[in-house]
């Protein structure tokens, strides 16, 4: 029952923007909005999901939101990847040409790919049968690449804004708390071993 | 023998009511031009017409860059409102026979106005068909005459943080007022359109009331809209994108398919308003198809360099 609503809730964005495109409430040049609004969105769900961890650790009281966590990620990703394709069809007329010119030319572009491409393995090995066979371990270790991932979404925001943004700063920040949390908590507790 | 588009007879049915009454009193402005070109739609002689079709007045209004009123594309739909555009004066300075502040209805007076429907390529690589209405600015350089040593003409947008709330943002970095610059040569050029309305009606105030320049083989960002201040100098201006990014934004920012910005190509553009599946995609032409006119200004100059 949680589950569906939390499904429900994460697909309501992308109902939100699809409707105002369909009605063309998007303005002149529709395709703007939707690749920013679909970027934005994956950030978003990026966060939450990385969110999660601390909120558990510091909140034993939240540790159900655990059972959600590989939802809001895959949700990330989806919307990581209907920002790519809309980038594609929207901005470049789905173009094969110009698609792999600014793959090859454009720095930005090429961060934000390698960020979907980290997401889509993450989604790709996120089923249980897939980590059973990886072993935790290594599906830990391949997990990691979240923050990688994270990082280079932020390298990519910035690198295509013509000029500053507010919102940049937001997410920035609270990617930096929840980076830095964890590398409180590790320091902490590898000292505490000690 | 002059052909009326669809968007021309639709546009009455576009444009509302308190639009319709600047119209009636620019009409009144530009009446001395009007009486004698009665077959022209709106009473303007009509020169330099794209036959492609003009973006909606509604997509033209809506869809701006005017970062005094903040940065998003509807910000200025929204609150350029609060610019109070009458009354208006224009200062001439620098090198310049006759300089002074001049009343824009002084101005009005000193060309013969006219229709032009232009293609309007923005760096950021979409692009709209806009009919505008003004004179060129040669006729504004023969009334105020630049002297001899003048190599260039240097453009203010108004900058009051009152008026204009995007100058009152946090976040912005931009070192107002705007300025942008053109060489006294690129001044004199025919199509260089110094223009007081659009659609046949004064300038919305979005689109930079209520005078703004139009240079149709220059990216959009160089058609500085508001403007306060012309002064003539012998220094090339570093204008206001120059400051922002100069890797990014050159002095001529000529439209040229060939010198991709560095975060995107300039090969296509995007021609507004699109629709579900998104606009357009056309090949981007060289001077923004304006070369016959425009290329001679160039000869011996790297376009690579002097992008």
């Amino acid at each position: 029952m949680i589950r569906l609503l939390v499904h429900l809730g994460s697909a309501a964005p992308l109902v939100f923007i699809l409707v105002q495109l369909l009605t063309r409430m998007l303005g002149p040049d529709p395709g703007e909005p939707l690749v920013r609004f679909l970027g934005e969105a994956a950030v978003v769900f990026l966060l939450m999901s990385l969110a999660v961890t601390p909120l558990v650790k510091t909140r034993p009281s939240f540790k159900r939101l655990m059972l959600y966590r590989r939802a809001v990620g895959l949700w990330a990703f989806a919307y990581a990847l209907l920002h790519a394709l809309g980038f594609w069809g929207l901005y470049l007329g789905w173009y094969w040409g110009d698609l792999v010119s600014e793959l090859v030319e454009r720095p930005y572009i090429v961060v934000g790919f390698i960020a979907l491409l980290i997401l889509l393995v993450l989604a790709l090995t996120s089923p249980k049968v897939v980590m059973r066979k990886l072993g935790g371990r290594r599906w830990r270790f391949a997990h990691r690449f979240v923050y990688v991932a994270v990082l280079l979404a932020m390298v990519h925001y910035f690198w295509q804004l013509r000029s500053f943004a507010g919102e940049w700063l937001v997410y920035v920040a609270i990617t930096a708390l929840l980076l830095g949390w964890r590398v409180m908590y590790h320091w902490r507790s590898s000292k505490g071993r000690v | 023998m002059i052909k009326r588009h669809a968007w021309q007879t639709s546009e009455s049915q576009v444009t509302p009511e308190d639009v319709y009454k600047q119209r009636r009193s620019f009409l009144k402005l530009g009446g001395a031009a009007a009486a004698g070109s009665i077959l022209a739609p709106y009473g303007y002689a009509q020169s330099w017409r794209t036959d492609e079709d003009p973006a909606p007045f509604e997509a033209a209004t809506t869809y701006n860059n005017f970062y005094e009123f903040g940065m998003d594309k509807t910000d200025p739909a929204k609150y350029a409102h609060e610019m109070s555009v009458d009354p208006w004066s224009v200062k001439i300075e620098g090198m310049v026979e006759k300089p002074g502040s001049y009343n824009l209805e002084d101005i009005l007076k000193w060309g013969d106005q006219e229709e032009r429907i232009y293609r309007l390529r923005c760096v950021e690589a979409w692009s709209m068909v806009i009919p505008w209405v003004g004179y060129p600015l040669a006729s504004l350089l023969k009334q105020v005459k630049p002297l001899s040593k003048a190599k260039y003409v240097v453009f203010k947008t108004l900058a009051d943080r009152k008026q204009m709330r995007g100058m009152r943002s946090r976040f912005s970095l931009i070192d107002w007022p705007y300025i942008e610059g053109l060489t006294i040569e690129e001044a004199a050029n025919p199509l260089t359109l110094l223009t007081f309305g659009m659609y046949g009606q004064t300038l919305p105030n979005q689109n930079g009331a209520p005078v703004r320049l139009v240079i149709p083989w220059k990216y959009g960002f160089k058609s500085i809209k508001s403007i306060v201040s012309i002064e003539f100098t012998n220094r090339q201006p570093r204008t206001t994108w120059q400051q922002l990014q100069p890797k990014e934004y050159g002095f001529y920012a000529n439209v040229n398919p060939e010198v991709s910005h560095p975060r995107w190509s300039q090969a296509r553009e995007r021609r507004l308003p699109g629709g579900i599946f998104g606009a357009e995609r056309i090949d981007t032409q060289m001077f923004n198809g304006y070369g016959e006119q425009v290329a001679h200004l160039y000869k011996g100059l790297d376009l690579t360099k002097n992008y």
